[in-house]
């Protein structure tokens, strides 16, 4: 025992960590294996592979900050490894920094065009980045390599389904569904798919199909709720979305809406993962989709903001520091760009939406966090405050109010929307999942909170179908 | 015996020992001894090796004959010193380890031996000189200035331990052990959080040092991070393989993370290297013995008794074996000798109630006085959190069994329905359980602690107190994993006892209340409990079903014609009186069958022990069938082989009941006086079914003969059973939760009232 001395043997050390390490990343202990290659990777001129390993061990133990460090050492270590340029950017993206991730992948396909692997990582995040053409060809290459692999053709079926091309989708979906009609996932994302066509008919069908061979799925009983609360049977979207409630309990996005068609009493503000996941599968079709709406909230703000203070109006002169809360894509940062004369401090829940507010260029700074979080943490006060769609996932405004008061620079202004409940409610919870407020409610949390409103306009904020959605739109100053 | 044959035997005698056989030695060694009473080498010999086989009192008289031997020689003087000094007695060892240096002034061995008495008479300065000593005539012996080191920061001079430390750190030591001591002198040295910090940078600098990864294991052990300390004990077992201490220290931390199988791996490839440590021979017979190798860890603690002689510990793993393999009475004779602490705690939960006579309510009472006598010494001071004028009560849980466990079954649809307004509850979880009962947890928790395996209860109670509880429910007793006894210290100004190894009451100061109902203890029960008796006004538990379970199967008997018995509990409960009730039925059923089902009976050996006792008891094998464990699934599709489930006692079916009623079997059971001896009645009480828990074991014969008596009468009950059990309070988690809230409420409002 006198031989396990200090650093008698390296080589023969090194390479015991590097074995017992893989062997126990191989064996799912990835939290245990960590050490060993912590050391491995510790040792001068360590190889690229302890790097690698130690990445993978990270990532898989949830450490991702340090994964991406211990990746780029991998990347650098190597040159272009394809393996670890893969590895590294599935950790950026689960980091949310998709576009480096997608970086990451075209140097990997660079580094070995013929590796299947790479390729179709790649194809997934150009789909994601909306960059549909060059995906469906990555990802048909990718399937064609191996036309018997279920995960290949739903990689394929979901990039025609981002792409908006759900006939296509729909013939590839078929088809991986019917290789292994025994993963709940892949029929999900064709019941999806059916959804986003615009048949939830469809939709259902599947869905139920799929909820009979296959039961205890949450995912699927949740688009198999969504399918049924388009086609109006709320009672019947209610259940599947309480048995898969039941099934993953921890999830916020579920239970809010099973609050929201009333098989639990309303929280007071949606669960934050709510919020994140609904606007996370939904960052790169948002503005689209906001515009498609006829939303009118930031060009309503930015009137508000130029009749309360013609001389930036006339540019004169420009804004103070500007907090936009809830900056989503950054749509308010890109309207109020004029203006502004210092910091633009963006906070958002989603990563993928800060990501495309980051590639919009106009943010000083952003955050991705709860809104609740980042108000008590900020220091600074603001000019400007904004709060464009963002309190449709609060009821209860009592204790955010204030808060945002206290961020508030003397003579700062706080302009806020909010969807119009009947005028006599203090808040409810729509099955839209989102909360609307009564303009009494609204008015008395304002004055409450030591908030007194320059302007109060109710009027349409955006359109549902044929039908406008009603909403108040708030400039307000602090009194006193 | 010839001059000749008697050296070559003493040289055989001499090889055995020098190989670490010292029990082999013995039989040529008393020969030798006895032909030549005044040969000081032959006893000398001897005497050593009854010491290294563990047989300290007969090692005496060959250690005294042979100082009279040779009174100038010192060995006879260290080794006396070294039999007083294990047996417990410093003093004289002192003296002997003195005389000894008075024959020998550089005797290295005894001037190491004075030090250890030094340390542990509390003169660590004393110690520190002479271990300064022994370096003088053995500066290369690294065992030795270990010791030093260990001896500064016992005397205050931790950075004095460290500049020791940093030759064997550079040239290389005994690896588990440098480690150990610098984790210690570190940690004395800079504080726990600090000294970890330390050991990370140092880690970085010289990543192939195994010293090095064992000491920063040991810290984040200390620190209560024993999933970082795992993966620290893994790195240092690659860069010494072959390091036993290394090796000790990884198989108790995969022990404490539930990997069993790994652990028994690591403890048996450290007993190849150091066979005679005893601390490894019970951690190896504790690991057989949570992976159900019932018999061989019986055998495995049975022979460290026999090498090294009676040890609590050893004594203690040993009674919870034969507890498993159904032999209560043997259990008890070991528990009983372990003595002790030991003794009072498993006489109270994990023995006694499973004995007919000692698991009587007024026997534990008695048991349980005594520990809290014991354990009301030493009380660490706690000052209650200011209580809020309005808003919920923060209520904290503690167990190691959040998941799927009979503790996550029976509680987590009564916690998940604790009005929200009024609980904000605080999950402190030991370790950490996957599945959809522990996410259950997770989704009602308003906080949730993970508390790593192994942390140490100076850290742990500083958490829960940190955490400003108003109430706080212990969930796993004294039983594996429980942390019920530190509680004594309080953490909370009301603490509560609920279901975890909650076979009787917990004999520890400051637990307050036990949840419990009017069937499990009715009024007048009071004296058997420390605890005052907080009664749910249904059952104690409430049942969360298993949402797979397979659908209720058609009566078995209206097929065959004649009734199946089953017991599908453990072992443990099975006693030689219960085996004698269920032949007497038997016989009386000439057509009747009976289906055991449970782990210790895949284990052949403890399953051979238990057919010869069923012999014994007159049950007739032909129509007994023995099962070992399957998976839960296929655990409760085996109830589709079964009538009526028989009910063992004293220690009656919990978890298993509930499961027996959802999967359509009514239970026949004998009421006793524990807790453990009422559950059943509690279940069966509420769903509505209190006529089939009888009050004698006469009783529970003739009962089981006329209900077994009755096929349509069984096969009309079990097609209602599960909508009886789905309705009942049993499974009503609403109407538990608001109960819940409503005791807990009362508890609350009587915390200043008498104890």
């Amino acid at each position: 025992m006198l031989a396990s001395a200090a650093e008698t043997a390296p080589v023969a050390a090194l390479a015991r960590l590097m074995e017992r390490g893989t062997t126990l990343l191989q064996q799912g202990r990835a939290a245990e294996s960590v050490e060993l290659f912590r050391r491995a990777a510790a040792v001068p001129d360590a190889p690229a592979l302890a790097h690698g390993l130690l990445a993978e061990a990270l990532e898989a133990s949830g450490k991702l900050p340090e994964a991406l460090d211990a990746a780029d050492r991998a990347v650098s270590a190597a040159g272009a490894d394809p393996a670890w340029l893969r590895a590294r950017a599935r950790i950026r993206r689960a980091l949310g920094q998709h576009l480096a991730g997608l970086d990451d992948a075209a140097a990997a396909v660079m580094a070995d065009p013929s590796d299947i692997e790479s390729k179709s990582l790649l194809g997934i995040c150009l789909s994601e980045a909306g960059r549909h053409d060059e995906a469906l060809l990555l990802l048909h290459q990718a399937f064609s390599a191996e036309p018997h692999s279920a995960q290949r053709a739903a990689l394929l079926a979901f990039a025609f389904l981002r792409a908006g091309r759900y006939a296509a989708a729909e013939e590839v979906f078929a088809l991986a569904e019917a290789m292994a009609p025994q993963a709940p996932g892949i029929a999900a994302l064709r019941a999806q798919n059916a959804l986003a066509a615009g048949e939830p008919e469809r939709a259902a069908a599947i869905a139920e199909a799929a909820v009979a061979r296959c039961p205890g799925d949450a995912p699927l009983l949740s688009v198999l709720g969504q399918a049924r609360q388009r086609l109006g049977q709320h009672a019947a979207a209610l259940d599947a979305y309480a048995e898969a409630l039941r099934l993953d309990p921890a999830s916020g996005y579920l239970r809010h809406l099973v609050a929201a068609l009333g098989g639990e009493p309303p929280p007071a503000r949606a669960d934050s993962r709510y919020v994140a996941d609904v606007f996370d599968g939904y960052a790169s079709r948002f503005e689209a989709s906001l515009f498609a709406l006829g939303y009118r909230v930031p060009g309503m703000m930015l009137r508000m903001v130029e009749r309360a203070r013609p001389e930036v109006a006339a540019g004169r002169a420009k804004l103070g520091p500007v907090l936009d809360l809830g900056c989503g894509t950054g749509l308010m940062g890109a309207t109020l760009h004029d203006l502004l004369g210092d910091a633009l401090v963006g906070v958002d829940m989603s990563p993928r939406m800060i990501e495309e507010a980051r590639a919009k260029g106009v943010y000083t700074r952003l955050d991705c966090r709860d809104i609740e979080a980042a108000l008590r943490e900020e220091q600074g006060l603001y000019d400007v405050i904004l709060l464009a769609d963002v309190l449709c996932y609060f009821g209860d405004l009592d204790g955010v109010l204030p808060a945002l008061r206290a961020r508030l620079a003397p003579g700062g202004l706080l302009l806020l929307s909010v969807e119009a409940a009947a005028p006599e409610a203090r808040w409810v919870l729509a099955r839209t999942g989102r909360y609307a407020h009564g303009e009494a409610y609204l008015r008395e949390a304002l004055r409450s909170a030591g908030l007194a409103p320059r302007e109060f306009r109710s009027e349409p904020i955006r359109w549902e179908g044929e039908n406008p959605v009603q909403g108040h739109v708030v400039c307000a100053t602090s009194e006193g | 015996m010839d001059g000749l044959p008697s050296r070559e035997a003493l040289a055989a005698a001499l090889a055995e020992m020098a190989a670490g056989r010292p029990a082999r030695a013995l039989p040529t060694l008393r020969a030798l001894a006895a032909a030549s009473p005044g040969d000081a080498a032959v006893q000398l010999n001897l005497g050593m090796a009854l010491m290294d086989a563990g047989h300290l009192a007969e090692a005496e008289a060959p250690l005294l004959a042979a100082a009279q031997a040779a009174p100038q020689h010192p060995e006879p003087c260290f080794r006396l010193a070294r039999l007083r000094h294990l047996r417990g007695d410093p003093l004289a060892a002192e003296s002997f380890y003195r005389g000894a240096l008075a024959r020998a002034p550089g005797h290295v061995a005894s001037l190491a031996g004075l030090a250890e008495v030094a340390r542990s008479l509390a003169r660590p300065e004393e110690a520190v000189s002479l271990l300064r000593e022994a370096l003088l005539h053995a500066p290369q012996d690294a065992g030795m200035r270990l010791a030093l080191a260990r001896a500064l920061v016992q005397s205050g001079q931790a950075a004095k331990a460290l500049e020791e430390l940093a030759l064997p750190l550079r040239v290389g030591g005994p690896a588990g052990r440098l480690g150990a001591v610098w984790a210690e002198a570190l940690r004395a040295r800079h504080g726990v959080e600090e000294a970890r910090a330390r050991a990370e940078e140092e880690a970085r600098a010289h990543p192939l040092c195994a010293a090095r990864a064992a000491g920063l294991a040991a810290l984040c052990e200390a620190e209560g991070r024993g999933g970082a300390a795992l993966s620290a004990w893994r790195a240092a077992e690659a860069l010494a393989p072959e390091d036993p201490d290394i090796l000790a220290g990884l198989a108790q931390s995969l022990a404490r993370h539930r990997d069993h199988a790994a652990a028994l791996d690591a403890f048996e490839r450290a007993l190849a290297l150091a066979p005679d440590e005893p601390g490894l021979r019970v951690g190896r017979g504790e690991q057989l013995w949570r992976l159900h190798r019932l018999s061989e860890a019986a055998e495995a603690l049975r022979a460290a008794l026999r090498d090294f002689g009676p040890d609590e510990r050893t004594r203690a793993t040993l009674a919870l074996v034969l507890v498993s393999q159904g032999l209560q009475e043997e259990a008890m004779e070991e528990a009983e000798a372990a003595g002790g602490e030991n003794a009072l705690l498993l006489g109270l939960t994990s023995v006694g109630p499973y004995h007919p006579e000692a698991g009587r309510a007024e026997a534990l009472a008695g048991r349980a006085r005594a520990l809290h006598q014991r354990l009301s010494e030493g009380l660490l001071p706690y000052t209650a959190p200011p209580p809020r004028a309005e808003g919920p009560l923060r209520l904290g849980l503690l167990s190691a069994h959040f998941g799927k466990h009979p503790v996550g079954w029976l509680t987590v649809a009564g916690i998940e329905n604790l009005p929200r307004d009024a609980f904000e509850v605080d999950v402190f979880s030991l370790g950490d359980r996957p599945g959809d009962i522990a996410a259950r947890f997770r989704a009602r928790a308003d906080a949730w602690h993970l508390i790593e395996p192994g942390t140490p209860d100076a850290v742990l109670l500083e958490r829960l107190r940190a955490a400003q509880l108003d109430i706080l429910i212990e969930l796993g007793g004294h039983g594996q994993g429980g942390r019920v006894r530190l509680l004594r210290h309080r953490a909370a100004p009301v603490q509560i006892k609920w279901v975890g190894s909650q076979a009787s009451t917990t004999g520890t100061p400051n637990i307050d209340w036990m949840l419990t109902d009017r069937w499990e203890t009715p009024e007048g029960f009071e004296p058997f409990y420390t605890e005052r008796l907080l009664r749910m006004p249904d059952g104690y538990v409430c049942y969360a079903p298993p949402p797979a379970a397979p659908p209720v199967a058609p009566t078995p008997a209206g097929f065959s014609g004649a009734v199946t018995f089953g017991c599908y509990n453990n072992l443990a409960k099975v006693t030689p009186r219960v085996l004698a009730v269920w032949a007497r039925i038997l016989r009386a059923l000439p057509e009747a069958r009976l289906v055991l089902r449970t782990h210790a009976l895949g284990d052949g050996p403890t399953r051979e022990g238990f057919t010869a006792r069923a012999r014994a008891a007159g049950l007739d094998l032909a129509r007994v069938e023995m099962h070992g464990a399957v998976p839960h699934d296929q655990l409760l599709a085996a109830y589709g082989e079964i009538d009526i489930s028989l009910d063992p006692f004293p220690y009656t079916g919990g978890l298993t009941v509930c499961e027996s009623l959802w999967m359509g079997v009514p239970v026949l059971t004998l009421v006793g006086s524990s807790f453990a001896g009422r559950h059943a009645f509690s279940h069966l009480s509420n769903v509505g079914l209190a006529d089939w828990a009888v009050f004698s074991e006469e009783e529970y014969v003739a009962e089981a003969i006329r209900r077994a008596s009755d096929i349509p009468a069984l096969a009309a009950l079990r097609a209602g059973m599960r909508a009886r059990v789905a309705a009942s309070p049993l499974c009503d988690g609403p109407r538990f939760g608001s109960n819940l809230a409503a005791v807990l409420r009362q508890a609350w409002e009587g915390r200043d009232g008498p104890a």
